[in-house]
């Protein structure tokens, strides 16, 4: 998933490391800025419960609704908790939910967007039907009746994410697969009798990774506004979770008491969100100027 | 042209900057026309005092901040929204006063020599907002249909209970009742008990009654537009027609905290149940007016007696004994809570309330746990609704039972799917937190909650010798033996009730600095707004 964007190079049939892609990195500062940003983030999900001041649901009544101090960073909430470390924590949330969801999204996607668009037909007529079906839908409206139905939890909240996100992955490789079916090496490939398999996975796809890289960066913000969206209206994991959106929704009350309650989650959330994003255009620019009338 | 230096140096001297003494002059002139204006300015206007009714201006459109009714039917009427607009279409039979003394309303005497027959004299010259006359007739159809299970009322076994009734003559009706009760006076003021004219099948969809408005229309999810009643029969102290308002417009707005913010915008005049952040943050503003009302508004833990692991009724002393209410109040509502203290008769009873400390005992918590067999935890799910804070209840309450070794899942649930027809509703789910709005006397709490078999009882509670003390308070005519009765009651609540009382809320509502006069019910939903007016 998110790991893809970082370690793998930008995807084109002249690949040529990690060292050309650092190098256009190097020169492309908000890029860079953005991506530094989110492997803060990214780390702050990994080491995240060791480094935090304070179990993030630990209460203290003698310290409620202080304002940010040496002691605490961001303040504490209405039950004294440690608004820092809940941030904190909420990180790993954020990752495990939605880079789950957006890696079950990608998974089924790609293959699913593969197949369609490479055998074509009525095959792929009934998938993309159903797919759009799907798309027309409001996503959050849609992620509130399929919580509403299977109950909030941590392991719908990812299905949830995978099939909303789902269509968008699959169109983005099929649009690919359209574009490259009729090339020549794959051609060349059926010439020489390699399987519907072969063909799919290794001579197409790994041409299709570089827009499926930049899709899968999108479909992830995205996700972590569907999951804080989800947790703000209560429909996504329960309390006394450090979910950046239930955080929120119970700091709502607090706007004019304490607003350091509001404002850490929510920089949170539009920080993350804002660097995925443009951490995705900038691996999308990068992987442009080496893709030569492929 | 150039100009000789000694014009230069007149021009430049005419210019204000270079003339300091007047400058100094000016300065001072202004600042003390501006602090002569502000000290005008701000003066206060003294307040119109109540009895002073000639100082009342009329008029005006009272918009008040409102979230979803559900049924207005007075009869199944359950919910504040509801409440909300059924005081204001209509009137009941007697009413109770801030001093929870019995006034005459529709009914001006209610005499009884047993407590089972019961004589109501109605007041006359009262009209219906379709033009018909209050009379015996419209009390008999109103009671009678109170009393039918087809209409679904919570109050059914209270009506059930008349035998006969009688319309002596057009305004008065004798009641005759199966059994005893001293307390069916009281019985009248509760909110599903108002009275509707003669044949009125459908008040949900058109509701006519005897009160100060009458509902002009309603739009599910956007507004409910009120109509004073012209021909109202409350007047004033100096006998000049009720209501002041030229109308009420009763506005959706689905979240408490955009309601208060609408009101802070000068969009509504009243928003009701204020959170104590809330209440706290309208504190400053000058253009808000806070009321509060100490009320038996309460919250409580209820836990299910025939199923799940508050079978055993150890486990739920344990879970109650391991409850600190007095930090719960003081963390959730400081200043406008008091904590539970192990039932629900709370403060405002004031000839009844049993004045204990709580019971806060974990210690003893955990051994009856252990005892239990529950010695390495013990895990529960709670329902929460989504409203009144209520999530925040559980979250405190989830570190408390930490402490006794008790893991609570929460399940935050929107108040529509608590109080709906679905699995682990209210009335459904092992443990759930539900709130408790103001009832005239502890009995009728107890009908609705506590016996066996009542309509509201999510804890399926069932208890002989509960059932039978209430019983002998619902046919005690002496108040003095009713109120023993009350605190034996009460003693085997605080053994072995199956509900953890958390706090008694005092209520915050605010309105607009325009509002004058409001007297807030105990039941703040049920504040009637016949005699409240606004300055223009």
């Amino acid at each position: 998933m998110t790991e893809l964007a970082i370690e793998r190079p930008a995807a084109a049939p002249e690949l040529r490391g990690v060292r050309l892609y650092w190098l256009r990195l190097k020169h492309r500062p908000v890029a860079l800025a953005a991506t530094i940003i989110f492997c803060i983030f990214f780390l702050l999900a990994v080491i995240g419960p060791w480094i935090s001041p304070y179990p993030p649901t630990e209460q203290d009544y003698d310290a409620r609704l202080e304002s940010p101090s040496i002691s605490h960073p961001f303040g504490t909430d209405q039950y004294g908790r440690d608004v820092f470390s809940r941030v904190i924590a909420g990180t790993r949330g954020v990752f495990v939910l939605c880079g789950l969801g957006t890696a079950m999204a990608v998974a089924i996607g790609t293959i699913t967007g593969l197949f369609s668009g490479y055998v074509g037909g009525l095959t792929d007529e009934v998938i993309m039907r159903v797919y759009d079906v799907l798309l027309c839908i409001p996503s959050l409206l849609l992620a509130m009746v399929m919580i509403a139905v299977a109950g909030p939890s941590k392991l719908n909240l990812i299905l949830v994410v995978g099939i909303l996100y789902t269509p968008d992955v699959a169109r983005v490789v099929r649009s690919v697969v359209l574009d490259l079916r009729t090339k020549e090496f794959v051609e060349a490939a059926k010439v020489r009798r390699e399987t519907r398999r072969h063909i799919m996975f290794r001579e197409i796809l790994p041409n299709a990774l570089g827009p499926l890289m930049v899709e899968s960066a999108m479909r992830f913000s995205y996700s972590i506004f569907l999951v804080a969206s989800l947790g703000f209206l209560g429909l996504g994991v329960q309390p006394p979770s450090p979910d950046w959106g239930l955080q929120i929704n119970e700091a709502r009350n607090f706007m004019r008491l304490a607003p350091w309650m509001i404002f850490f989650p929510a920089a949170a959330i539009a920080l993350l969100i804002v660097s995925t994003s443009l951490m995705s255009d900038g691996l999308k620019e990068i992987g442009e100027p080496v893709r030569s009338g492929g | 042209m150039r100009r000789s230096p000694m014009a230069m140096r007149r021009d430049k001297k005419r210019t204000l900057a270079a003339r300091p003494r007047a400058v100094a002059v000016l300065t001072l002139l202004g600042l003390t026309a501006l602090v002569l204006g502000l000290a005008v300015g701000c003066g206060e206007e003294p307040a119109p005092s109540q009895s002073d009714t000639s100082a009342v201006t009329r008029g005006g459109v009272l918009r008040y901040a409102s979230l979803e009714t559900t049924n207005i039917d007075p009869a199944v009427a359950s919910t504040g929204p509801d409440y909300q607009v059924v005081r204001q279409i209509y009137d009941y039979l007697v009413e109770l006063d801030e001093n929870f003394n019995l006034q005459p309303a529709l009914a001006e005497s209610w005499e009884t020599p047993d407590a089972k027959s019961w004589t109501l004299k109605l007041r006359p010259g009262v009209v219906f907002h379709d033009g018909s006359s209050f009379d015996a007739a419209d009390v008999i159809y109103t009671f009678e249909r109170l009393a039918d299970p087809a209409t679904g009322s919570p109050l059914v076994d209270v009506f059930a209970n008349i035998d006969s009734m009688e319309a002596v003559d057009a305004q008065t009706v004798v009641v005759n009742l199966k059994k005893v009760d001293a307390e069916f006076a009281l019985g009248l003021t509760q909110f599903q008990a108002a009275i509707l004219p003669e044949g009125l099948t459908d008040p949900a969809d058109n509701p006519v009654g005897t009160g100060a408005f009458m509902l002009d229309s309603l739009e599910p999810q956007i507004r409910a537009v009120f109509k004073a009643n012209p021909d109202y029969w409350r007047k004033d102290a100096s006998g000049e027609k009720l209501p002041y308002l030229d109308g009420m417009e009763m506005v959706y707005i689905p979240e408490l905290a955009g309601q208060v913010e609408a009101l802070r915008g000068g969009e509504v005049d009243f928003v009701g149940g204020l959170s104590y952040e809330q209440a706290e943050g309208v504190k400053g503003d000058p253009s808000v007016k806070l009321l509060t009302v100490q009320t038996n508004q309460h919250y409580s833990v209820h836990m299910r007696c025939d199923q799940g692991s508050a079978k055993d009724p150890n486990v739920r002393l344990a879970l109650r004994l391991g409850t600190d209410t007095t930090s719960m109040a003081e963390v959730l509502r400081p200043g406008l809570a008091t904590a539970g203290n192990g039932t629900l008769v709370g403060p405002t009873f004031t000839s009844l309330y049993v004045d204990q400390a709580p019971p806060y005992d974990p210690e003893k918590a955990k051994q009856l746990l252990a005892d239990a067999g529950y010695a390495d935890g013990l895990d529960i799910t709670i329902q929460a609704q989504n409203a009144w804070g209520v999530p925040g209840m559980a979250t405190v309450w989830q570190e408390q039972m930490k402490k006794i070794g008790v893991n609570v899942d929460i399940q935050v649930v929107p108040a529509d799917v608590y109080y709906g027809e679905g699995k682990n509703n209210w009335l459904d789910c092992d443990f759930g937190i539900t709130d408790w709005g103001q009832r005239a006397s502890p009995l009728m709490y107890f009908q609705l909650e506590y016996i066996t078999g009542a309509p509201w009882s999510g804890s399926k509670w069932s208890d002989a010798e509960f059932d039978a003390v209430c019983k002998q308070i619902q046919s005690e005519v002496d108040d003095a033996k009713r109120a023993e009765l009350y605190r034996t009651a009460q003693q085997i609540l605080i053994e072995r009730q199956p509900v953890i009382i958390l706090y008694f809320e005092k209520v915050a509502c605010a309105t607009a600095a325009s509002v004058q006069d409001v007297t807030l019910d105990r039941e703040w939903d049920m504040t009637s707004f016949d005699d409240v007016w606004m300055t223009q």
